[in-house]
C-alpha cells in the first residue's frame, strides 16, 4: 500500500530526515516513536503531501504521489489539538470532508448521523465545537477524519492533549477503528507505552532514522541499540568487553564478572558491548543463572510495590522493584535468568 | 463579617476615588465641559441657521461618506496580500519591512500631505523631473483631486488593515488549513471555507478602523483637496475659523460624533468577540518559508509593490527637502541641484515672513509641548489604571477616559474655542488637547501590562514583608515600565503631529512643527514650500524614532 523510498528533508539547512525507508504494507497500524524533533511529524506531512521531501519517494499502491496535491490523496489525518474548525458546528466538521467530495446532502446526513451515534454524541450535532471538552473534541476530530472514508489515517500525538485516564480510554476506542478492524493507520507518538499499546507494529525514529521496525513485542524482548532500550524505559544497562567469542566480561562494584552468551555471530574479542537486564528479582542469595552484588541506593514507593534503586557499579544504578522498603546501604543480590539477557552492540 | 465587608468597601472607595479625583477633574474640565459648550451653542443658536445650511451640511456629510467608503474599500484590498504573507510566511527581513510598513500609519497627516506633494504635487519630484505638457501645465496634475485624497488615505491606512487582519490571521492555526486539505479542500476552497470566514471579524474591524479614519481626515484633505472637497472635519474648521459661523460648526461636530460613536461601539463590539474567540497563542510553525513559485512570487510581489507604494513618497519628500530647482547665482538654470538652503532658512527670522519667530522655534516648541502632553499622560493613565486595578468598583468610571477616542481632534478644538474663549490664547492649553487625545493610548499602553501582572507574585511580596506602597514600587513598577515608556512616546508621537485641535489653538507666535509646514505650504515661491518639506522631514524623523523605540518591545510585536 504505502511506502516510502530513500525520503529526506531538510529545515533551516539541517536534514531532519535521511535516507528513510518505510513500509505500511497491511490494514494495520504502525506507530512512528521518538523524541519531539525526530521528525515523526515532519514525515506524516510528507505522506500527507503537505511538504516536498528533499529527494525520495512516496508511493500508494506503487503510484509516485509526487504530483498528487493532499486534497486529492484521500488520507485523512488528525492532530493533537484536534484542529476543528470553530467557525463550524460539530455536524458540519464532520460533514467537510463529504462536502468536499460532494456527496448528495442526503447521504451526508447519513453519514454524519451514523458517525455521531458511533461516537456517542449525537446530541451534540449542532453544538459549538468551542463548547467540547478534550475528549469530545477528539472523538470529534477522529469522526472528522474518518467520515470520508480515507485510505490511509495519520494521527499525529491524537492524545498528547488529554489526561491520563481519558487517554486509556480513547486509546481503547482507536484501536476499535483503526488497523485491521477498520482503517489502516500511522500513529505517531512519544510515549512507549501508547505505541505498545496501539501498534501493530512500531517503528523508531531517531536522528532522521528508523532504527528499529518490529512489533511491539520484538521491540520491547529485542531492542537493537542502548538508545532504543533506554527509550523504551529499559535503563538496567552495563557495558563490557568480549573477550571471546562467546563471552563478555562486565566490571561490578568489587569483582569482574564474565557471562557466556550465544550470540547469532560471534563476538571480537576486546569489542565493546552493552548487556541489558530486563526483569530480574532482588534477594539474599543468588537464585538464577546470573547474578550481580549491588547495594541499595534508595527507594521510591510506587503503591503496590518499591522502586529499588540500587549501585551495581560506581557509575550504573539498576533499578528494580520490590514489594518492601529496603534499607539504604544494604547489600543485596540481583538474580536473573539467561534469556533475561540482552546483548546489545550500539 | 458583615462589618467588615462594608469596611473594606468603603476605603476602596475612598483610595480608588482619591486615585481618581485629579483624572476626573481634569477630563471634565478639558474635555466634557468644551464639548457641552458646543451642544449650548448649537441649541441656543439653531434657530439662526437657514435651509442653505442645511443643504451644505447635507452635501459634507455626503462627500465624508463616500470618500471614506471607498478608501476604505480599496485599503482592505490592498492591505489582505500584505497581511497574508505576514502572517504566513518567513523571510529575509520580515520585522523590518513589518515596521516599515507601518511607518505611513504613524506620520502625521501634516507629513503625508506634504510627501505627496513632494512626489506627485505641481511642484513634485515628478512633475520637477517631467517635461511639461504641451499646455504649459504639469505632466501630473493630481493636486485638488479626489484621487490624491483616496491614495493618501489608503497610504497611511494600509497598515491598519495589515496590523489587525494580520495578527488574526497569524492566530489561525496551519494546521486547520491542512486538515482540510487533507479532508479534499483546494487551496481556493480552504481559504473561502475555512480562512475567510475565520478573518470575517477581524477585516471587519480593520475595515472599520479605516473609515473612521477617513471619514475623520482632516490634514490630508485640507492640504491635498483643495477647496474643492472638504469632509466633515474640513468644514467644521472652515465654518469656526474661517467664516465665524459657530452654531453650523457646531452641527457638523455633532454629526461627526454621532456617526464616530456609532462606528467606535460597533468597532469595540467587533474588538471583543475577536479577542474571545482569538487563539491567544501563535503557533510559530504558522510561519514557513515560501516553498512553491506561487508563494515565492507572490512574496515577492506583495513586498515590492508595498515598498514601492509606502516609500516613494516619503523618499520623494526627504529629496525635495535637499534640492532645489532655483540655480544658485551663476550656474546653468536646468534641474535639480543639492542644498541645505531650506534647512537654514528655518533659523533665519526673515523679514515679512508670516512668522514672527525664526521657523525653528516650531521644532522647539512641538517638542515642548509633547514632553508637557507625555507627562500628563502618563500621570493621568497611571492613576486611572493603579485605581482599575486595585479597586475594581472604578471600572464603571474609568471608560469616561476612553470618551476622546470618539471624539475629533477639530471638534474639540472647536470645544475649548467656545469653553475657554477669551482664554483661548493660554499656551497651555495646546499640551492638555494633546495629552486628551493620547490619554486612551495611554490607557492601553499600561492596562495590559498592570493586568497581566498575577496577584500571586503581589501576595508573595506581602507574605515576605513588603507594604502596599512597597509592593507598588518593587513589583509593580517594574513590571509595567515598559507600559509608561510606551506611553509617554505615545503622547509625545501623536502631540508632535497634532493638527487638527492645534490649528485652534496655537498662537501666532508659538506655532508647532505641523502648524508651521501648513503655513508654509499655503505660501506662495519656493523657498516656502522647500522649508515645507525641511520642516516635514525633521517631523517625520521624530515620529520614526519615536516609533522605533516603541516597536523594541517583543511584546508588541506579535509573529
Amino acid at each position: 500500500m504505502l511506502q516510502l523510498l530513500n525520503i529526506a528533508y531538510s529545515y533551516d539547512q539541517k536534514m531532519l530526515l535521511e535516507n528513510l525507508n518505510f513500509n505500511l504494507t497491511r490494514q494495520e497500524v504502525v506507530c512512528l516513536l521518538g523524541e519531539s524533533g525526530s521528525g515523526k511529524s515532519t514525515l506524516l506531512r510528507i505522506v500527507a503531501g503537505l511538504e516536498k521531501p528533499l529527494q525520495g519517494e512516496v508511493l500508494w499502491n506503487g503510484r509516485n504521489l509526487a504530483n498528487v496535491p493532499p486534497n486529492e490523496r484521500n488520507f485523512g489525518l488528525m492532530f493533537q489539538d484536534y484542529s476543528l474548525f470553530p467557525h463550524l458546528n460539530v455536524y458540519d466538521n464532520i460533514a467537510f470532508g463529504l462536502k468536499m467530495k460532494k456527496v448528495a446532502k442526503s447521504e451526508i446526513d447519513t453519514a454524519v448521523t451514523q458517525a455521531l451515534e458511533q461516537i456517542g454524541m449525537k446530541a451534540f450535532a449542532f453544538r459549538k465545537v468551542t463548547e467540547l471538552s478534550g475528549g469530545e473534541q477528539q472523538r470529534v476530530a477522529l469522526a472528522r477524519a474518518l467520515a470520508p472514508k480515507p485510505h490511509l489515517l495519520m494521527l499525529d500525538e491524537p492524545l498528547g492533549a488529554l489526561d491520563h485516564s481519558l487517554r486509556v480510554e480513547l486509546l481503547q476506542e482507536l484501536k476499535e477503528v483503526l488497523g485491521k478492524n477498520g482503517t489502516p493507520a500511522i500513529y505517531v507518538t512519544h510515549d512507549h507505552n501508547e505505541a505498545l499499546t496501539i501498534g501493530d507494529r512500531i517503528a523508531i525514529l531517531h536522528n532522521g532514522q528508523i532504527l528499529q521496525n518490529d512489533s511491539p513485542e520484538k521491540i520491547y524482548n529485542q531492542p537493537n541499540s542502548v538508545w532504543i532500550a533506554r527509550f523504551m524505559g529499559m535503563n538496567n544497562i552495563l557495558s563490557g568487553k568480549a573477550v571471546s567469542e562467546t563471552e563478555v566480561k562486565l566490571e561490578l562494584a568489587s569483582e569482574e564478572k564474565t557471562i557466556v552468551f550465544e550470540p547469532k555471530y560471534p563476538l571480537t574479542p576486546g569489542q565493546t558491548v552493552h548487556v541489558l537486564f530486563r526483569n530480574g528479582t532482588i534477594g539474599e542469595l543468588c537464585e538464577g543463572d546470573v547474578c550481580l552484588p549491588a547495594r541499595v541506593d534508595a527507594s521510591f514507593f510506587k503503591g503496590n510495590s518499591y522502586d529499588i534503586r540500587l549501585k551495581v557499579n560506581p557509575t550504573s544504578m539498576f533499578t528494580l522493584q520490590h514489594p518492601n522498603q529496603l534499607t539504604v546501604g544494604e547489600i543485596k543480590t540481583l538474580c536473573y535468568q539467561k534469556t533475561d539477557l540482552v546483548l546489545l552492540f550500539l | 463579617m458583615e462589618r467588615t465587608t462594608s469596611k473594606i468597601n468603603l476605603k476602596a472607595l475612598t483610595i480608588g476615588f482619591m486615585l481618581l479625583i485629579l483624572p476626573l477633574i481634569f477630563i471634565f474640565f478639558f474635555y466634557f465641559f468644551p464639548l457641552t459648550s458646543v451642544l449650548k451653542r448649537v441649541f441656543t443658536d439653531f434657530s439662526s441657521l437657514d435651509v442653505l445650511a442645511g443643504k451644505s451640511v447635507t452635501k459634507v456629510v455626503w462627500f465624508t461618506l463616500w470618500q471614506a467608503f471607498l478608501s476604505t474599500v480599496i485599503t482592505v484590498i490592498l492591505g489582505l496580500p500584505a497581511a497574508w504573507i505576514f502572517s504566513r510566511f518567513t523571510f529575509r527581513g520580515k520585522s523590518f519591512f513589518k515596521s516599515l510598513f507601518t511607518v505611513p500609519f504613524i506620520l502625521p497627516s501634516v507629513v503625508t500631505a506634504a510627501a505627496f506633494n513632494a512626489l506627485i504635487g505641481p511642484r513634485g519630484l515628478l512633475n520637477s523631473l517631467l517635461p511639461p505638457a504641451s499646455s504649459g501645465r504639469p505632466q501630473i496634475e493630481l493636486m485638488n483631486t479626489i484621487w490624491i485624497i483616496l491614495i493618501a488615505h489608503v497610504f497611511y491606512n494600509i497598515s491598519v488593515v495589515i496590523r489587525i487582519v494580520g495578527n488574526a490571521w497569524a492566530a489561525i492555526d496551519r494546521k486547520m488549513e491542512d486538515v482540510a486539505m487533507t479532508l479534499g479542500a483546494s487551496r481556493f476552497t480552504v481559504w473561502k471555507e475555512i480562512v475567510l470566514p475565520m478573518l470575517t471579524p477581524s477585516i471587519l474591524s480593520a475595515a472599520l478602523v479605516t473609515f473612521l479614519f477617513d471619514f475623520t481626515s482632516y490634514g490630508v484633505v485640507l492640504l491635498l483637496g483643495g477647496i474643492r472637497f472638504r469632509t466633515i472635519e474640513v468644514e467644521i474648521s472652515y465654518q469656526a475659523l474661517t467664516v465665524f459661523n459657530l452654531p453650523l460648526a457646531g452641527i457638523l461636530s455633532i454629526i461627526q460624533m454621532i456617526f464616530t460613536v456609532v462606528i467606535t461601539l460597533m468597532e469595540s463590539a467587533i474588538s471583543r468577540k475577536i479577542t474571545q474567540t482569538q487563539s491567544q497563542k501563535i503557533n510559530m510553525d504558522n510561519f514557513k518559508a515560501a516553498t512553491t513559485d506561487f508563494d515565492r512570487w507572490a512574496v515577492r510581489i506583495v513586498l515590492i509593490f508595498n515598498t514601492l507604494f509606502l516609500t516613494t513618497p516619503l523618499l520623494a519628500l526627504f529629496l525635495r527637502s535637499i534640492l532645489s530647482t532655483t540655480p544658485p547665482q551663476g550656474s546653468a538654470p536646468a534641474g535639480f541641484h543639492l542644498t541645505l538652503e531650506y534647512y537654514q532658512l528655518l533659523f533665519v527670522n526673515a523679514r515679512n515672513s508670516f512668522f514672527y519667530v525664526p521657523p525653528i522655534k516650531a521644532i522647539w516648541n512641538s517638542i515642548s509641548t509633547g514632553i508637557i502632553a507625555a507627562l500628563i499622560v502618563i500621570t493621568l493613565s497611571l492613576l486611572i489604571t493603579i485605581a482599575e486595578n486595585r479597586y475594581r468598583w472604578t471600572r464603571t468610571v474609568t471608560s469616561l477616559f476612553m470618551f476622546p477616542l470618539g471624539t475629533s481632534a477639530v471638534t474639540l478644538g472647536l470645544g475649548y474655542l467656545l469653553f475657554f474663549s477669551s482664554n483661548i490664547k493660554n499656551p497651555a492649553l495646546v499640551p492638555i488637547a494633546h495629552s486628551l487625545i493620547g490619554l486612551p493610548f495611554g490607557i492601553r499602553s499600561i492596562r495590559p501590562l498592570l493586568e497581566g501582572i498575577p496577584n500571586s507574585l503581589r501576595q508573595a511580596a506581602t507574605i515576605l514583608g513588603a507594604t502596599p506602597l512597597t509592593v507598588f514600587r518593587k513589583i509593580d513598577i517594574p513590571l509595567i515600565r515598559r507600559g509608561i515608556l510606551n506611553a509617554g512616546i505615545f503622547a509625545f508621537t501623536i502631540s508632535l503631529g497634532e493638527f487638527g485641535a492645534t490649528s485652534f489653538l496655537s498662537l501666532p507666535e508659538r506655532p508647532t512643527i505641523p502648524i508651521a509646514i501648513f503655513r508654509f505650504l499655503g505660501q506662495p515661491g519656493g523657498a516656502n514650500y522647500g522649508q515645507a518639506m525641511a520642516m516635514s522631514t525633521i517631523l517625520m524623523v521624530f515620529c520614526v524614532v519615536g516609533v522605533l523605540a516603541f516597536e523594541r518591545d517583543p511584546d508588541q510585536n506579535l509573529g
